[in-house]
């Protein structure tokens, strides 16, 4: 069983230590100089052989030098114009030592502004889209907010599409990801935190959670896996998610993700922690259970009844999936006295005249669905309906007049399909522990069919998310504890939130 | 790291060197079996061997438009056991077992040796199911039932166990008994074992098969039949109708139909010992539907209505006691499970009278209560 129980070592972080966001701060980094001349050459050699940087200089009326800096496509030319330029060039500021200050307080129209010396700050601020105004005699540089990027707007995520319900979905633009967040959730309890991750890339990152209900332990331990990681570049939450999970080479996803700022704040008021990435619309969700596979944004939005339904479909759905190939090649070719007798002469006689055992057929139709759904993914629309019927006629129906497969298989099989669909955060994990189920059956039967399956069960209940366990064992069941498990309870009884949250208390409804 | 890879790549070839390993172990691939459906047991009289006759699925020439086809493959040997090996002389094919409905034995292994040596390889071996079900045949042998052509299932066995439990369920003129039932009985105290029995009829000119009563028995050998309209009496005893049909006549020219139901059907037995005899009170308690009745008869009419249960109390009775009587004096043989019903109230009395219980059953009297309360005429006017 060694395979099965690697115990890991996750060392929780002690609940006061102060997160240390970026700790790779380095105090002998160059700076500038008071010579502008030597400071406008320093940034021309290290943008050497870039094109789009933009070096203008300028004088204003009391003869005073400037030079602005800005990376040509990524700043908003009627800022540059009206907010900083015609101002600058109309000042009467002269040279001295409080020209920043003059330049800062009267004459910039900019609302976001700070001074730097660092060099590091001005090659992220030049490529962040920000205009970098450096002034004659003066050891500061002044970076003025003028980033305008073109972006895809506020659209309905197409695997997150709700029946009911909000609709927005996270674009790419980080900004724009948390001004959804801040206007469903408008509290100063909300907390923001950003997060330089990618040696390269220097991509930004956004932390959120809600200060009095996130849980302090799992914050910091996120903090002191981020710490950890030293990536070259970061496109996609992914990057993070695979480096900082507890069990790496487990099937089963251990953070959650998301598309719609709805699902992402409905975490964030169950104490959960989000994690934003400039750059990708999908945001992560800590800590994340086992059951969370299985609850969509629509259960809540939609009548308890129905959508515990739903939600008892897709977990049904997941187990069927899985087990159906096994289970019937168990039944087919170890135990056929477990079938009833009826349909057992139906499926004697279909597989009298085919040529491969059972359990190859169901490998062969279990890969050729997978060709098929990944082709449905991946192609061009307009060939679509080439594969529906490639798909449908010539591997189902053809395959069976011509004796090459039975039908009972591709039934079963395209059943399998069917109910994988319910569950498309599952991915992974429906694929693989299929087919060791499949396998465990063709070796042995229902007898290695409940081998695999307790097997799973095992694993299951090992996983941690962030040092919370994802399947949970309780002593008592309690309805507040199983309310949004197996069925969406109604609102009225949400009473408590999910004991991972400091504050417990939900819903408060007065006695009348 | 490099451990590691070490390691995922001996996982790996573990698990492909156990690919091939696969079917080691209990694998039986569905075209390598021949599916038994059915069983008939026959002695040879001149030579003492057992004949077994199979009906199995003939998978080459069922098809999905002319249905499921089935034959027969007939083998011989000195036991069951072996008989059944010796099939594979014969057929390809393996026989499987795990299908199968019915097992026929004939009337004269019933007879002369009991059918306990028969049923035992099926009750042994780990592929039949339990829930087959017994019957004997009337006919010659036993195969002849076999050779019949089913009117509505193209597989003679799965028609006769489907006629056998709807039967049952239906007209309570034949006793639904189970494999594992039958040794249950056999190895019971003060009961005796009743097995459905099949004869061959003509219907729209061919031969089909046709329950016809029940079959008596003695330990585990057959004495003798009781016919349908005995056997619908004899359940009604036993507290074993589902369903079924009691025709009475009202008067002389008045014939009445009552349908049972069932589910209101309630059955109480109360003995009592005096001196060296028992006496045995049944008390049953049913309502019943009008079914068909020359009478003017509707709900209102409670009069009539309170004639007619009268009169259908006292014929039940009347048929029921005829019944156990014919049973008590022609066959001696306690398949009304009153012994039974001793041993498990007074187990010490049973004792002191098992050994003597035919006698004691023969003497036994018998009072029939019933109570049938008619709940629905199914209107007309008046």
């Amino acid at each position: 069983m060694r395979w099965f129980h690697k115990q890991k070592e996750n060392k929780i972080q002690e609940e006061n230590a102060i997160p240390n966001i970026n700790p790779k701060e380095d105090e002998h980094e160059p700076a500038l100089s008071s010579s502008m001349e030597e400071n406008v050459h320093f940034i021309q050699i290290l943008f050497k052989d870039d094109d789009t940087l933009v070096a203008r200089n300028i004088k204003n009326r009391a003869e005073l030098k400037f030079y602005l800096f800005y990376s040509d496509g990524l700043v908003n030319s009627l800022t540059l114009n009206e907010h900083i330029l015609s101002p600058l060039l109309a000042s009467q500021v002269k040279k001295g030592s409080n020209a920043i200050d003059l330049l800062l307080n009267h004459v910039l129209q900019v609302s976001e502004v700070k001074t730097v010396t660092k060099i590091k700050d001005i090659i992220q601020a030049i490529t962040y889209g920000d205009t970098v105004l450096l002034v004659e005699g003066q050891d500061q540089a002044i970076i003025l907010n003028s980033k305008y990027f073109f972006m895809r707007g506020v659209m309905e995520p197409d695997n997150e599409k709700a029946v009911s319900g909000p609709r927005e979905g996270f674009s790419e633009v980080l900004l724009v990801n948390l001004s959804l967040i801040r206007r469903r959730l408008r509290t100063n309890d909300l907390k923001m935190k950003y997060y330089n991750m990618g040696r390269r890339t220097q991509t930004q990152m956004c932390i959120c959670y809600v200060d009095s209900l996130v849980d302090k332990k799992v914050l910091n331990e996120l903090y002191h896996r981020l710490d950890k990681i030293s990536i070259d570049g970061v496109l996609d939450v992914n990057y993070i998610s695979e480096n900082i999970r507890d069990r790496k080479y487990s099937l089963f996803r251990e953070t959650g993700v998301t598309e719609k700022p709805d699902s992402v704040v409905g975490k964030l008021l169950e104490g959960r922690i989000a994690v934003f990435v400039d750059g990708s619309p999908v945001v992560m969700t800590i800590p994340y259970f086992f059951i969370e596979n299985f609850q969509i944004g629509d259960d809540y939005y939609t009548n308890y009844f129905y959508a515990s339904i739903t939600r008892i479909l897709r977990i049904t759905s997941y187990f069927l999936a899985v087990l159906t190939p096994g289970l019937y090649l168990a039944l087919v070719a170890f135990h056929k006295e477990m079938i009833p007798t009826v349909f057992f002469l139906n499926v004697a006689a279909e597989r009298s005249s085919v040529p491969f055992p059972v359990i190859i057929e169901m490998t062969l139709m279990l890969i050729v669905f997978d060709f098929l759904r990944e082709a449905g993914l991946r192609m061009p629309s307009n060939v679509g309906s080439a594969l529906s019927i490639v798909g449908a006629l010539v591997i189902g129906q053809a395959a069976v007049d011509a004796k090459i497969l039975d039908a009972p298989v591709i039934i079963v099989v395209g059943f399998s399909a069917i109910t994988s669909l319910l569950t498309p955060r599952m991915g992974a994990a429906i694929v693989v522990t299929r087919f060791m189920f499949l396998y465990a059956a063709g070796l042995l039967g229902l007898y290695g069919f409940i081998l695999v399956l307790i097997a799973l069960i095992i694993h299951l209940y090992n996983l941690e998310s962030f040092g919370v366990p994802q399947l949970k064992i309780y002593e008592d069941i309690e309805y507040q504890n199983i309310k949004d498990i197996f069925i969406r309870g109604p609102w009225f009884g949400m009473k408590k939130r999910p004991d991972i949250a400091q504050d417990l208390i939900r819903l408060k409804i007065e006695d009348e | 790291m490099n451990r590691k890879i070490i390691k995922i790549i001996f996982i790996i070839l573990l698990v492909c060197c156990c690919l091939p390993l696969y079917g080691c172990w209990d694998y039986v691939g569905l075209n390598e079996i021949g599916i038994v459906i059915g069983v008939a047991v026959d002695k040879d009289i001149n030579t003492g061997n057992y004949k077994i006759t199979c009906e199995i699925i003939d998978l080459q020439n069922s098809s999905k438009d002319k249905g499921t086809k089935t034959m027969l493959v007939e083998t011989e040997g000195l036991s069951l056991f072996e008989a059944v090996r010796n099939a594979k002389s014969r057929s390809a094919t393996k026989m499987f077992f795990g299908s199968m409905e019915i097992l026929i034995i004939s009337e004269q292994i019933a007879k002369e040796e009991g059918i306990e040596n028969s049923i035992d390889l099926f009750l042994r071996d780990a592929e039949p199911r339990e829930t087959i079900n017994v019957l004997i045949s009337q006919e010659k042998t036993a195969k002849d039932l076999l050779k019949a052509k089913g009117l509505t299932n193209s597989i003679l066995s799965t028609e006769i166990k489907t006629i056998i439990k709807k039967d049952h369920q239906i007209t309570s003129k034949t006793g639904d008994t189970e494999m594992f039932q039958v040794y249950e009985i056999l190895s019971d105290h003060g009961w005796q074992l009743t097995l459905p029995a099949f004869h061959l009829v003509m219907n729209d000119e061919q031969q089909t098969i046709e329950s016809n009563g029940i079959a008596i028995f003695d330990g585990d050998k057959l004495i003798g039949y009781l016919s349908p309209e005995d056997t619908f009496y004899y359940l009604f005893a036993v507290d074993e109708v589902l369903g079924g049909v009691f025709v009475f006549n009202y008067s002389d020219n008045d014939t009445l139909s009552l349908e049972i139901n069932t589910t209101k059907t309630k059955t109480s037995y109360v003995y009592d010992k005096e001196k060296d005899k028992f006496k045995m009170s049944i008390e049953i308690t049913t309502e019943a539907f009008l079914g068909e009745c020359k009478l003017r008869v509707n709900d209102h009419n409670s009069d009539l209505i309170e004639k007619i249960q009268k009169k259908a109390q006292e014929d039940l009775s009347k048929e029921i006691k005829n019944v156990i009587k014919e049973i008590q004096t022609k066959y001696v043989s306690d398949i009304c499970g009153f012994g039974n019903l001793i041993y498990r109230k007074d187990p010490d009395l049973w004792e002191k009278v098992s050994k003597d219980w035919n006698k004691y059953f023969a003497e036994m009297e018998i009072e029939v209560k019933p109570t049938i309360k008619i709940v629905n005429t199914g209107f007309m006017k008046n």
